[in-house]
């Protein structure tokens, strides 16, 4: 049967990712430092959205809905999981490692400095030089962390799509799909509580973006 | 138990040494420093003059970027503080004008690591027209870090920063590969 999965706000969230990842790259290689920071704040609003949404949106946008400890993750790999909507125990270990590392490069990118002292992230000013140009360092060294997350993210889904004959790109942006036999039904989250959701990560982003 | 001890001691000695790559030479003195200055001056400068040159210049642009940031983290803020910028502004305009003293021959990629490019030495005449250049917005940042005019601080300290950066495109070697 196809049924909802992925509300809106995780598909829209999903895609703004998608393009401001290698925006974010491309910005930095053509030392378009202004646009890279400006961009930067927005991720973080972007995580933070995520963080909040994880806790009060819909069913399988909630952390608590897909991640699972190693008995339930165990029994998903020998096939003994029950039937559910959204994400399977491992692809909830995949989506923390990536939100985590990319919360932890985006962090490092607050506070990094280039060894010029011309650009800065808007925390910059509360560490000292030194400190900011290795904390540029490690924001460089973790984006190839993340980078290698995506890519077996993508591996991952050219997999379903090839081997397991399952097409994981489609619901991610109509939001619908195939739901197995007996998984219970996504719930939607009730639509005041996006608005609210938006304007604390939006203001949050934002004073952190003008230097906290 | 003591033999775990001193495994973990003797790993963590080892990984200490391995990230420790490269020690570099002990830093020369002021005195040193000034002495080679002066002997590249009289073009009388030995090998050891050449790096303690080499040194004190790197020291010299590592405190002006320093100061960059600290102009950058002032500026940045809705209430900037311009004892702060003005102190910064002073510490860059005061090497302006010493920027091409630190380039004497020799001083380049053949005597050892650095991120000056032959084009230096190549080029004279583009170099120097970029060090006097960063010379005078230096000297024009100072200048305007006296105001009070914040906008008009920003401006120059964007101009300054262009200065920077076109002798670097330039002249500076990328950090990694």
């Amino acid at each position: 049967m196809r049924l909802r999965i992925w509300d809106a706000p995780i598909r829209l969230f999903h895609w703004a990712l998608v393009a401001l990842v290698p925006l974010q790259w491309w910005t930095a290689e053509e030392d378009m430092m202004e646009l890279h920071i400006l961009f930067g704040t927005i991720v973080v609003g972007l995580l933070l959205f995520r963080l909040i949404w994880g806790l009060i949106g819909s069913s399988t946008a909630r952390f608590a809905s897909f991640v699972k400890g190693p008995r339930a993750t165990f029994a998903y790999l020998r096939g003994r999981a029950p039937p559910a909507v959204g994400h399977n125990p491992l692809g909830a270990l995949s989506v923390l490692a990536m939100l985590a590392v990319l919360a932890g490069h985006v962090a490092l990118g607050l506070f990094a400095s280039d060894e010029d002292g011309l650009h800065s992230g808007p925390l910059s000013h509360l560490i000292d030089h030194e400190l900011s140009e290795e904390a540029a360092e490690l924001h460089e060294k973790s984006f190839d962390v993340l980078l290698v997350l995506i890519g077996l993210h993508v591996a991952a889904i050219v997999y379903y799509a090839l081997v397991r004959r399952k097409d994981l790109v489609g619901p991610m942006i109509t939001g619908r799909g195939e739901v197995p036999e007996g998984a219970a039904a996504m719930r939607g989250a009730p639509l005041w509580r996006l608005p609210i959701a938006l304007a604390l990560a939006g203001a949050a982003a934002w004073w952190i973006g003008s230097g906290a | 138990m003591r033999h775990w001890l001193a495994l973990g001691a003797a790993a963590a000695l080892i990984a200490v040494a391995a990230c420790n790559r490269g020690e570099e030479a002990p830093a020369p003195s002021a005195e040193e420093q000034a002495n080679a200055a002066q002997n590249v001056a009289a073009g009388t400068a030995n090998p050891q003059d050449i790096a303690a040159v080499m040194h004190a210049r790197h020291e010299h642009y590592e405190e002006m970027g320093k100061a960059m940031k600290g102009i950058g983290d002032q500026l940045k803020s809705s209430n900037a503080d311009l004892s702060v910028v003005r102190r910064n502004a002073a510490i860059i305009a005061g090497y302006g004008p010493q920027i091409l003293t630190w380039f004497p021959e020799g001083s380049g990629p053949e005597a050892g690591r650095t991120r000056a490019k032959a084009e230096i030495w190549s080029d004279p005449e583009t170099f120097r027209q970029r060090a006097q250049a960063f010379e005078a917005e230096a000297a024009n940042f100072s200048r305007v870090a006296q105001t009070n005019d914040v906008p008009a601080i920003r401006a120059a300290q964007g101009n300054l920063g262009n200065a920077c950066k076109n002798c670097h495109d330039r002249f500076r070697a990328p950090e990694h590969d």
